[in-house]
């Protein structure tokens, strides 16, 4: 048999003037069993060539990078999760600053307008007798004002139960 | 603008990404987590720009990434070459890569043992087929650069070969 288009192909390949085609004939060539005794030589360098392109990841390799996947989407989740409940936490204390400020000047008003008759509204003169009942009006208004800060005290202790919570998660 | 599927264009690729990786790095460990790293950086380029050849373009991230890890690791070690091909050993487990590095070892040793240019331009000439253009493109080098590579590859080989069997 002439092999004469194969040592010929083979040359080239050698000098690196083959193109794809060319290559893939001679790796057809060399990879049959009854390559010629002068070509043998060449023959496990072309079997090589064909075979490493069967090498793979290994068999776990699609759920290991699964499980890498799951991991940086749970990081990010994570990362949103953090970010969006201390807001609406922080937003609560104005909330409830701002509430029990309306509730003070609500009660409070309330409070000296009704402890005070229509005649000491109209009356600017500090007699003895309104002297007294400015006093009473006083002692109202200051009993008022503990309680806010009762229950002003135990919503900053909610506040800081909350804080604390969110640090934990 | 084409979408990009990571089922289809993307993750089909581990397998070339992965034997260009173990060319350069000769690590299969290593190689593997270059492939991982590959697979997600391309998926999220592809999110945000089209990219006009997708194999090249993740053989070119690949290509790169083993070049750090190799970098990395020489500077580790002050006997490089002692422990890669001792890591190699370790990491060979299947039975048919056993069998074939048995049969093919000493193939294997005269590629890994060329300059990584020409290790890597004969990886994806011989190995994996690709036009001198894309290889040119992989390596960031001209074509005819690729082929002077390709040409002094293929003349050590050659050279070897024939020293081996007279």
């Amino acid at each position: 048999m002439n092999y004469t288009y194969i040592e010929q192909l083979l040359e080239r390949y050698w000098q690196g003037e083959t193109n794809l085609d060319e290559e893939q004939i001679l790796k057809s060539f060399f990879c049959q069993d009854d390559v010629p005794e002068h070509l043998r030589e060449y023959a496990e360098f072309f079997a090589y060539a064909k075979d490493s392109k069967d090498m793979h990841v290994s068999d776990d390799f699609d759920s290991r990078f699964d499980e890498l996947i799951a991991a940086e989407e749970g990081r990010g989740a994570e990362r949103m999760k953090a970010i969006r409940i201390p807001f609406k936490a922080r937003l609560m204390p104005f909330l409830k600053a701002a509430a029990v400020v309306a509730l003070t000047l609500t009660v409070g008003g309330a409070a000296m307008r009704g402890l005070m008759q229509p005649e000491d509204l109209r009356s600017t003169d500090l007699t003895p007798v309104n002297y007294v009942k400015a006093d009473e009006v006083k002692q109202a208004i200051e009993t008022v004002q503990r309680s806010m800060t009762a229950k002003a005290d135990s919503i900053t202790g909610e506040n800081k139960a909350i804080d604390a919570d969110i640090k934990k998660e | 603008m084409k979408e990009v599927s990571f089922k289809n264009d993307i993750l089909p690729l581990k397998d070339v990404l992965f034997r260009l990786a173990v060319r350069i790095t000769l690590n299969r460990e290593d190689a593997e987590d270059i492939v991982q790293e590959t697979l997600i950086r391309l998926w999220k380029e592809s999110q945000q720009q089209q990219i006009e050849n997708i194999k090249s373009y993740a053989l070119t991230i690949c290509r790169n990434l083993s070049l750090d890890q190799k970098a990395k690791k020489e500077h580790q070690t002050e006997s490089f070459d002692e422990e890669i091909h001792d890591q190699l050993d370790q990491t060979s487990s299947p039975d048919r890569m056993l069998e074939n590095e048995e049969r093919f070892g000493f193939l294997q040793s005269l590629i890994d043992e060329l300059p990584e240019k020409q290790r890597t331009a004969i990886q994806l000439r011989d190995i994996e087929g690709q036009s001198y253009k894309d290889i040119a493109t992989v390596m960031n080098i001209s074509e005819s650069d690729v082929k002077v590579n390709i040409f002094r590859a293929r003349q050590k080989l050659k050279e070897r070969l024939k020293s081996v069997s007279q």
